[in-house]
This record gives C-alpha cells, sequence and structure tokens, in this order.
C-alpha cells in the first residue's frame, strides 16, 4: 500500500477535501459547493445543531485532521455557536489548507457558494500533487460495525470479520469494534480477553452502563423478534455482534476521537456518560461509523444481513453481507457475499481472508461498492462524554 | 474459543461455528421429520428450525452449559438429545437470572 503522509505521522489512504457545514443553515451552501466536484474528492460532512457542543467540536476536530482527509472549507452562517476559529486553527495546525467562508459575510447564498466552488478547485490542484509514500498493515485502523442484521449475521458476516481482525492484529493494525449495548451478556467473556484485569472491569463498565442507558430509554435489549429469529438467550444475541471482535487479546477501550496508542484490538464506547440527556446514543449506524472515523479507522468492514447500502463520508466502508438472498437482490451493493457460508461454498476462514486481502486494495485505492455508488452518508447529534481513565490503555 | 476445525461443515444446512460448541447453527430452514447428519449418525429433528435456529450436536443434560461462537450461551433446563432443538423451551438465560442491572434482572425471555 501507498498512503498520504500526514504532519502528525498518520498516513491516509484517500485525499479528501471536506466541505463542513456548522450549523444546518449552512448545509445548503456547502452541497451546493460540493455538487461541482465528485464525491470521491469533495464530500460535505457538518453539525446541524446552533448550540454549542464539546463533543462535536472535539469530534470535527478529528474528522477534519483524519489522515483520509486532505483539506478542509469551514461553512458558516455567522451567528451559530460553534467555534470555527478553534477547529480552522487545529486544521491549520495539521499543514492542510483550510478556509472559513461566513455567508453572512460573503453576501449570501450566491457569492458564498462561488467563492468556495473557487476555493475547491483550487485545493484539488495542490492536493494532486500530494506525494505518498508506502504504508504498511500495522498502520491501519479499521473499525467494525453491523446493521441491518438478521438470523444470518451472527451466522456468516460476524465471524467472518472476526477473522480477518485476527488476521490483521496479528500483523499490527489497530481494530475497533463497538456497540456496546450489543453486547449485553458477554461481559465475563470479555473481561477475561483483557489486557490486564483492571481493563476488564473497564469494559464491564462501558457495558454495564449501556443496559442502564437503553433502560432509561425504554429500549429492549432482548426482543420477542430475536427469539422469532432462533436466539434464544440475550448473551447468545451479544455473542452474535461479539463475533465480530475476533479472538484477539483486547487492548484498551477507546471513546469516540480517541486514537489507538499502536496495534492492537479496541473496544469503542460510543454510549454517553452522565445522565441521559440527548435521547439514543446513536440514533442510526452511520453515527457509529462517524464515531469510529473519529479514532482513526482509515476503512469500515460492515456487517448486514438485511441489506444496507450505506457508505461514509472521509472513510470507505466494506460491506460484508450475511445473508445469500440479500446478496442476490443487493449485490451492486455488497463488496463481499459471506452468505456463500451457508450454501457451503466457502469457510468462515476463506471469507475472513477475502476480507483482508479486500482492505488491503482498498488501501491500494480500489473504490468499494458504496463509494462506487457515491454514498457519502454523515451524521453527528448532541452528546456528552468523560474522558477515559488510565486503566483504558493499560500499553500506552 | 478454540481454532481447530471450526470451519468443517457438516451439511449444508449446518454450520459448526466452533469446535467446543454442543449446538450447530441452522443455515437453511429444516422441517421437523427431515433427517440431519449429526457426528455421522442421521437423526430426525423435533421441530421446525430456521435460519440461526440451533441444533444440539450432542446430549446435554439438564444444567448443562449450552456452549455457542466457543462460549457459553446458556443453560439446558431439561435433557436434550443429540439433533432436537435447542431453544428457549429447553434453555434458560444464565445472564438474566444471575444480573443486578437495572431493567434486566426481572425480564423474562419471550
Amino acid at each position: 500500500m501507498n498512503g498520504y503522509l500526514r504532519s502528525d505521522g498518520r498516513k491516509g489512504i484517500r485525499n479528501v477535501t471536506l466541505v463542513v457545514y456548522l450549523v444546518e443553515c449552512a448545509h445548503h451552501v456547502a452541497r451546493a459547493i460540493s455538487q461541482n466536484f465528485a464525491p470521491q474528492d469533495v464530500q460535505v460532512v457538518g453539525f446541524p445543531g446552533c448550540y454549542p457542543n464539546e463533543y462535536a467540536q472535539s469530534m470535527m476536530e478529528r474528522l477534519c485532521t483524519h489522515p483520509n482527509v486532505g483539506a478542509v472549507l469551514l461553512v458558516s452562517l455567522g451567528c451559530e455557536g460553534f467555534n470555527k476559529l478553534k477547529l480552522k486553527d487545529a486544521v491549520a495546525q495539521s499543514d492542510r489548507p483550510v478556509e472559513v467562508l461566513t455567508i453572512q459575510g460573503e453576501g449570501g447564498t450566491r457569492t458564498s457558494v462561488e467563492k468556495g466552488v473557487k476555493w475547491v478547485e483550487e485545493t484539488q490542484k495542490v492536493l494532486a500533487e500530494t506525494p505518498t509514500v508506502p504504508m504498511e498493515i500495522s498502520e491501519l485502523v479499521v473499525g467494525t460495525i453491523c446493521g441491518g442484521s438478521d438470523g444470518t449475521s451472527g451466522l456468516t458476516a460476524n465471524p467472518a470479520i472476526g477473522r480477518a481482525f485476527d488476521n490483521l492484529v496479528e500483523q499490527g493494525a489497530a481494530c475497533i469494534f463497538e456497540e456496546t449495548g450489543e453486547l449485553i451478556g458477554c461481559e465475563a467473556i470479555m473481561e477475561s480477553r483483557a489486557a490486564t484485569p483492571e481493563l476488564g472491569k473497564e469494559l464491564s463498565k462501558s457495558i454495564e452502563k449501556a443496559a442502564r442507558y437503553y433502560e432509561t430509554l425504554g429500549y429492549p435489549s432482548f426482543a420477542p423478534g430475536n427469539a422469532d429469529g432462533g436466539l434464544s438467550t440475550i448473551e447468545e444475541k451479544s455473542m452474535g455482534a461479539y463475533a465480530k471482535s475476533g479472538r484477539s487479546t483486547i487492548s484498551g477501550l477507546l471513546k469516540p476521537g480517541d486514537i489507538p496508542p499502536q496495534g492492537g484490538l479496541y473496544l469503542l464506547d460510543v454510549v454517553p456518560d452522565g445522565e441521559v440527556r440527548f435521547g439514543f446514543p446513536n440514533i442510526v449506524d452511520n453515527a457509529e461509523i462517524v464515531e469510529l472515523i473519529a479514532c482513526g479507522c482509515h476503512v469500515i468492514l460492515f456487517a448486514t444481513g438485511r441489506g444496507s447500502v450505506v457508505g461514509s463520508a472521509i472513510s470507505p466502508v466494506i460491506k460484508v453481507c450475511a445473508n445469500p438472498l440479500t446478496y442476490s437482490r443487493l449485490s451492486e451493493d455488497m463488496d463481499i457475499n459471506a452468505g456463500r457460508i451457508l450454501d457451503g461454498a466457502a469457510s468462515l476462514s476463506q471469507v475472513g481472508e477475502e476480507i483482508f486481502d479486500l482492505v488491503r486494495a482498498v488501501g491500494r485505492g480500489r473504490m468499494t461498492c458504496s463509494e462506487e455508488l457515491g454514498h457519502t452518508e454523515f451524521v453527528l447529534t448532541y452528546k456528552s462524554f468523560e474522558p477515559i481513565g488510565p486503566a483504558c490503555l493499560p500499553n500506552a | 474459543m478454540s481454532d481447530t476445525n471450526a470451519d468443517k461443515i457438516t451439511d449444508n444446512r449446518l454450520i459448526l461455528l466452533d469446535e467446543q460448541d454442543n449446538i450447530l447453527g441452522v443455515a437453511r430452514p429444516i422441517r421437523a421429520g427431515e433427517a440431519i447428519p449429526v457426528n455421522g449418525e442421521y437423526v430426525r429433528l423435533d421441530r421446525n428450525a430456521g435460519i440461526g435456529f440451533k441444533v444440539a450436536r450432542q446430549e446435554i443434560k439438564k444444567g448443562d452449559s449450552i456452549v455457542k461462537y466457543g462460549a457459553v450461551i446458556g443453560t439446558a433446563s431439561v435433557d436434550i438429545a443429540v439433533g432436537q432443538l435447542v431453544h428457549v423451551h429447553n434453555m434458560n438465560s444464565n445472564y438474566l437470572a444471575n444480573t443486578e442491572l437495572a431493567g434486566l434482572g426481572g425480564e423474562k425471555k419471550a
């Protein structure tokens, strides 16, 4: 693989220009600017809220200095609460081209769009000259998520991703799994896989927190529909999702925006700390994908049974389809057909290797299905987190 | 989880997820009465099983752990014969019985 070397030493597998709306009122202008360019080159991300939020501010700083990002255009209405100068400084310090466009100061929509398009055009010329350097598997950060799960997810796609994770971790990559709300019942087995007993306790605590959070929201952890699909207990349901993590030692616990300090397997705690304040921890799969990317993920492995079609801004999404019938209906959207395991046409290990090989190919520039179809979904909402404690990263 | 022949597929309709497992995953719908090969012997399934259901890979005594993915996912509530469906009618969660977590302690399986 070759990567784009960034000033912090990390390397990117893409060289995206982000057009960032800092409040929903600036979304249209950001979108209008981006529509003049190809979706793989210029992508829109943003935060819709008018009131400031520390989490959104720090997430945006992580995303705008992500190794897959080459340049950033910030689009502000002018009166929103987002601290755009702090964000601009963070991007400028990373040696990336950055500009702030304030609609109220530029004279409105049309002049802002024109000025933004001009800036992006100039910047694209600069980015085209970005040199690349050799990049090893050990420099990759890979995240995983499941969405649109069905009875096949835990049999094929999730354990196959686990095999790929084992292989990646063995070769020094950092791999991140998440969805603590779907790991309820796995505490004991996770504790036994933690690098230290203290980390094991932190892993358990994060899952207890998720159980309480979902309970407050009235969200069932084991619903009648699960039993209809053949799942008998909450620990069985959770093990199906947990299978994505593979068998490696768990090296640490992260929160959104924490960068893994070295290779290894990490759990990302996506459930906010403190009182339930802003509603559901993650309103949709892409909110979790954004949090994985904020932790530095270059690529996301997405296991789906019923057939999600999403991609993401910033980092490519590899969709691993668990169900062979879904694959036959949505093959154009699916990168890997893990359903072949159910047909007896492939083993878990073979599909695991296929996923591993595709990660490398995508690292070398091959586009995923969602990239080719122009998917660049992005969601960021209000949240609040406490920083992680020292026990969470014992080897840092 | 053990690393041995977990990928071995006994039959297109059944899948072994981990060598330590005492259940097989159902990979495609099987009707009650259909013969399925378990450990080299054909047995008739006692109930209908859809994709994602479980069938006993060996004899399981009341009180034994049910093991899937090489992990304990519950306990047999009655004796289970080879080839029988393993589900809420013959196994219970250990987690919900033991947990003191808010909201999970009183929850019963559907």
